[in-house]
């Protein structure tokens, strides 16, 4: 009987298909094991991995990035056009756009959502990044015109970042007791910190998907535990898994490891604003001891590869001439700089919570070492590592990484520009590589945006305030149930094709 | 009786009022804090700043704290500071819905405990010396030796990924469906009652074999008393006062166990709550977390300091 029905739906699928008259729902209920669970529920200021996996099911914005070709598409925007002058963008939104409380989703929301977003008051995530833009308006229900300050090439890549981005009811009631968005999942309910349920939204924008009926993400905050759970078909996904337990998935039946190449890249930096790292030929130094083939394989137990910027899986490729490896060169440079005995004790950011920093650490200090710099791995807990790195920048040294952003201008001008609201190096760029990092974000041409970033790069490789290690693997693993699940570089749940099958 | 009962409960209530003290420095002793926790790491100082004057958190601690004890003695142990979902949500309602989960799993993994260790602890002492005795100690040595989250794991891999008998994830409220509430707590109760077993049947068997060597049983034997009564009769009850004991002793283990188990099995009980509060800087969530599992382990033994008298009718309890 149960073979029958499911033969039947294969039928009944591939009719469909054949047709392209493929309706929403009718694919089951996804479980998803996450970490941690809701935290904070308001999409403009949450940060939280966690979060913006299911955030981004329920919210949506005016773009939204392709899963192939990493460039802006529309979502909630039907078209968009920039002006000559590139200081005027209009924004036509689709017809017939609904929130999930059933209210129109028009003009006024966007106008609404975008200014939040650019208020102070809010602290939302994407503030700097919406710097440039002077003022939004709705010129009729369906039109939104935003007007800049100058020409900014990568506001299409802003407003497609999921959730940051998202579209919030003006009208709407309190988001943090009730998510209201317009995505492709509604918001049921959730037992704090264990379970959050989410079900189709039926007037969602595109009457084919989604195919789910529903989402469940589940909590379990130990791994060992989260991957059992998908063993045994407690759950269908998980949104991340270690590099240590990805052998383990990969050997287990009705399973699959999904790799795919992430926009995460980690660094060693340094404190620019502190001697002896003020002195581009002691950063050198260090980044000519380092040996990144050593350090990749350690970390990412041999699955990520080498980096030489900090841009990975960019729809625009960045291209640099990279320091070698070569300890010989790194003694030399430290020596012309004076600098003997060299000291210092430098952290992994987030405690013990990202392994192949720590196991980044323990290469980079016997590298170090090699060279005659006594550099001390410590570890210290999340909150000390930002409050000292971050916040008072009393420190030497450390590593850490960069997860979000598909387009190079976000992995380096919050960090290495005059502005940059990142730029915890206390780095101060030259006019030239100012100049690069600004005319890089007003430029709208892929090719001339390729250029710029790959000088600019070339000048941040050869000043070292940092030095990219390598691109952490992207995995993530499924059940063999799953079918049309996809994800992007920024780690993105896309389920909106998604269907269970047995 | 009641004098003694007096001076046990002053005792309990100094005892829980230090270890509140404790609590609340040791918390403002992490790095951090609630401002920066809920604000992250892009906050600038002034910010931060700002956040905890509007906590009161720049006030000196001994007012704090003067604050914070009038409150608690009204069980008013204030709003949690985390952000997000759970901001402004009262304390005692966190701690209200974490007992609801803890409570459940720390009584089904005594008895488990109990129910396993006290059987095994006995048939040691009656073959003592022998091989049933052995097999027990070894095995007593085994568990105590393993740590919950590798048992807990050991579990989840048999029970739910090898056999698929039972859940290992999927948390459902007693109120609204008490089996499946039932169902999964059974494998991290399982996990607390098997390590809590070792020790108790160690003791049993100890106390069994000292108590069965010992003139009332000896007697009892000379007079013709059947085996059976023997050792339901003298050998049991003699023996329960210190399995009692271990028992209440292990409350203090078997908190630090439910926290690990409840986070393996994700489980949002008091053990959650405290994790979840220090990771956030709650501090008025984690101080009361720690005053609740203070309260709770001088409680238990005083209750068992009552039972002994219960069970063994010679202990009187006097005051002083």
């Amino acid at each position: 009987m149960g073979r029958t029905a499911s033969l039947w739906a294969g039928a009944a699928a591939l009719a469909f298909g054949a047709t392209g008259a493929l309706a929403q729902g009718g694919g089951g209920t996804l479980r998803i094991g996450v970490a941690q669970g809701l935290v904070a529920l308001d999409p403009h200021t949450s940060s939280l991995y966690s979060d913006v996996r299911v955030l981004q099911q329920i919210y949506r914005g005016l773009l939204t990035t392709d899963p192939e070709t990493l460039a802006p598409v529309g979502d909630m925007a039907e078209s968009w056009e920039v002006s000559e002058d590139g200081l005027v963008w209009t924004v036509r939104l689709r017809e017939g756009l609904t929130f999930h409380d059933g209210t129109a989703l028009t003009a006024s929301d966007v106008v609404y959502s975008l200014n939040r977003i650019r208020d102070e008051a809010t602290g939302a995530t994407l503030r700097s990044d919406l710097e440039p833009v002077e003022s939004v308006e709705a010129v009729d229900d369906l039109t939104v015109r935003i007007a800049l300050a100058r020409p900014y090439g990568v506001l299409a890549a802003v407003l497609a970042t999921p959730v940051w981005a998202a579209i919030v009811p003006e009208e709407g009631g309190d988001l943090v007791a009730e998510p209201v968005g317009s995505g492709p999942f509604r918001f049921v309910g959730q037992i704090e910190r264990t379970s959050i349920s989410l079900e189709r939204f039926e007037d969602f924008h595109d009457p084919e998907r989604p195919l789910l009926d529903a989402v469940e993400f589940v909590v379990v905050p130990d791994e060992s535990a989260r991957v059992a759970a998908l063993l045994s078909g407690q759950v269908d996904l998980l949104d991340a898994v270690s590099l240590p337990l990805a052998g383990q998935v990969e050997a287990a039946p009705g399973v699959s490891l999904l790799a795919y190449e992430s926009a995460w890249v980690d660094e060693f930096g340094m404190n620019t604003q502190r001697p002896p790292f003020d002195d581009v030929r002691v950063r050198r130094a260090i980044a000519m001891a380092i040996d990144k083939e050593a350090v990749a394989q350690a970390a990412t137990m041999g699955r990520g590869a080498v980096a030489h910027t900090m841009v990975s899986a960019s729809s625009i490729p960045v291209e640099v001439t990279p320091l070698p490896h070569d300890p010989e060169a790194a003694r030399a440079l430290l020596a012309e700089a004076g600098v003997e005995d060299l000291s210092f004790e430098f952290a992994p950011c987030g405690g013990t919570a990202f392994p192949h920093m720590m196991r980044a650490a323990e290469v980079i200090a016997e590298n170090l070492r090699a060279v005659g710099i006594d550099a001390r791995n410590v570890t210290l807990e999340a909150g000390v590592w930002g409050q000292r790195v971050v916040t008072d920048r009393d420190y030497d040294a450390f590593v850490c990484g960069l997860v979000n952003g598909v387009d190079p201008d976000q992995k380096t001008f919050r960090y290495f520009s005059r502005e940059g609201v990142y730029n915890f190096s206390g780095f101060e760029p030259s006019d030239e590589l100012q100049a690069l990092l600004e005319r890089g974000r007003e430029e709208t041409d892929p090719a001339v945006r390729s250029d710029i970033y790959s000088e600019a790069w070339q000048i941040l490789v050869d000043e070292a305030p940092w030095v990219p290690l390598y691109v952490v693997p992207g995995l993530m693993a499924l059940s063999d149930r799953v079918e049309g699940f996809r994800t992007t570089p920024d780690s993105d749940l896309v389920l909106t094709d998604v269907r269970l099958v047995d | 009786m009641l004098r003694f009962l007096f001076w046990r409960l002053l005792g309990a209530a100094v005892l829980i009022l230090a270890v509140s003290v404790l609590a609340f420095a040791l918390v403002r002793f992490l790095p951090g804090g609630p401002a920066q926790a809920a604000l992250g790491l892009r906050a600038s100082p002034a910010e931060v700043e700002r956040l905890n004057a509007a906590l009161g958190l720049d006030r000196p601690v001994a007012v704090q704290y003067a604050e914070w004890l009038g409150r608690a003695l009204r069980l008013d142990f204030g709003t949690s500071l985390s952000g997000g979902a759970r901001a402004g949500t009262p304390v005692a309602d966190l701690i209200a819905r974490g007992l609801a989960v803890t409570v459940p799993l720390a009584l089904l993994g005594t008895a488990i405990a109990v129910a396993v260790g006290l059987p095994l602890g006995l048939a040691a002492a009656a073959r003592a010396g022998r091989g049933t005795d052995r097999a027990v100690s070894a095995a007593a040595v085994v568990a105590l030796s393993l740590p919950p989250f590798y048992l807990g794991y050991l579990l989840i891999l048999v029970f739910a990924v090898r056999l698929g008998w039972l859940p290992s994830v999927g948390y459902v409220s007693p109120a609204a469906d008490p089996a499946g509430f039932l169902r999964i707590i059974l494998l991290p109760a399982l996990t607390i009652g098997i390590i809590n077993a070792a020790p108790v049947a160690r003791t049993a068997r100890a106390a069994a074999v000292e108590v069965a060597a010992g003139e009332p049983v000896r007697l009892a034997r000379l007079a013709g008393a059947p085996p059976g009564v023997v050792w339901f009769k003298h050998v049991l009850r003699g023996a329960m006062v210190p399995v009692v004991t271990v028992v209440g002793l292990q409350v203090g283990f078997l908190m630090g166990g439910v926290i690990v188990v409840e986070n393996m099995f994700a489980l949002p009980g008091l053990g959650r709550q405290m994790l979840i509060a220090a990771e956030q800087r709650d501090y008025p969530t984690l101080q009361a977390v720690i005053v609740v599992f203070a309260a709770a382990f001088v409680l238990v033994n005083l209750l068992v300091d009552l039972l002994y008298a219960a069970i063994d009718p010679r202990i009187r309890p006097e005051g002083g």
